[in-house]
């Protein structure tokens, strides 16, 4: 537990480190401010002349990073799908809403609002030592979630251009035909790929598998949290 | 490319062990405890003599209509319960379980089931 609150904290830290210093922006390097500043007891120095067989290096569009391409330094999501859960983990209509702030050239900050639908009927029992029980299906239960992840883009290929997630969240989980519920911690990762269709709008899919684990009432304690989930939707840049 | 590839790869496959799990023996079609029917996905036998601790089925008219390890027993107007060939089948049912003979439900021969 203590383990999962201090990673939760790293990642939080992290965020707010790149906050305070923003990622650099790709453009050509200022000549002025690369020059050595002069020597307060040199004598002033002639004017640099500018020579003709000698234009300034124009920037390498391999060496650009990635970022300057088509994300902007925030962008907002919506994305639809599909969670599958099983047991103590929720599954269904998976609807999600991610907030991107950008870190560094690669890496994103990635908040998720996240809420999954599935059926409600009942599937706990009490097996023959009094124990209760709980063997929901890979659709069942409902669950919201809000969580923190680092996004890092790859380089693009082609149209496409896939990215990785890792992040921690922390949500409710209710299982309404057994009248169970709890709170649940766990870690997400996965990847995607990303499409640019048009200026400000790209259009994103992603799988993603959540391990963690879960606080149940009902006498049922801890459980763990294993869920698989795959999503699409549009992403708009925000500026 | 090829790290997110193996990303999504790795989770398709954790997702499909989580879809293979399997659960225990009993469940609330047939074997669960019970007091009341609101345990069960159908009915509750109530814990008496005969099933001890109660014991959660499903009616039957033949043995086709129960599930795997279960047979349609011609008692309580046919209702599922664990086969087995000794008392020791049905000791994951509890204390006072064991393993007797009753007339298959619209079969016209002997089974043996687990019962109180």
């Amino acid at each position: 537990m203590s383990r999962l609150i201090a990673v939760a904290v790293a990642v939080v830290a992290a965020a707010a480190t790149a906050h305070a210093q923003p990622a650099p922006i790709a453009s050509a390097p200022d000549p002025a401010a690369l020059a050595p500043a002069p020597a307060a007891t040199a004598p002033p120095a002639p004017a640099p002349e500018t020579s003709p067989s000698s234009p300034p290096a124009a920037p390498d569009p391999a060496a650009a990073p990635p970022s300057a391409d088509d994300m902007g330094d925030q962008d907002i999501s919506a994305q639809l799908g599909l969670a599958t859960g099983g047991h103590l983990t929720p599954g269904g209509l998976r609807i999600a809403g991610h907030y991107l702030y950008q870190l560094s050239d690669r890496d994103w900050f990635d908040g998720t609002a996240s809420f999954t639908f599935g059926s409600g009927g009942p599937a706990c029992f009490r097996d023959r030592s009094n124990t209760l029980v709980c063997d929901h299906g890979l659709t069942d239960g409902t669950g919201v979630e809000v969580a923190a992840s680092i996004r890092r883009m790859f380089t693009p290929q082609g149209q496409f251009r896939p990215y990785a997630r890792l992040g921690i969240g922390i949500g409710a989980v209710r299982f309404s035909g057994d009248d169970v519920s709890g709170v649940a911690i766990p870690l997400h990762g996965g990847g995607g790929v990303r499409v640019k269709v048009a200026p400000e709008i790209a259009v994103v899919a992603e799988a993603e598998l959540a391990l963690g684990f879960s606080n149940f009432n009902q006498g049922l304690g801890s459980a763990l949290q294993l869920g698989f989930a795959i999503t699409a939707g549009a992403e708009f840049r925000l500026r | 490319m090829r790290t997110a590839m193996i990303a999504i790869a790795g989770a398709v496959l954790a997702g499909a062990v989580l879809a293979g799990c399997e659960s225990n023996a009993v469940s609330r079609a047939v074997g669960a405890r019970c007091d009341t029917s609101d345990d069960c996905d159908e009915r509750c036998l109530s814990s008496g003599a005969d099933y001890p601790g109660g014991f959660c089925t499903v009616s039957c008219s033949d043995r086709t209509d129960c599930p795997s390890d279960t047979t349609c027993a011609d008692v309580e107007g046919g209702v599922c319960l664990f086969t087995c060939d000794n008392d020791i089948d049905c000791t994951f049912l509890g204390d006072n379980w064991g393993c007797m003979a009753v007339d298959l439900h619209g079969g016209g021969i002997k089974v043996n089931v687990c019962r109180g």
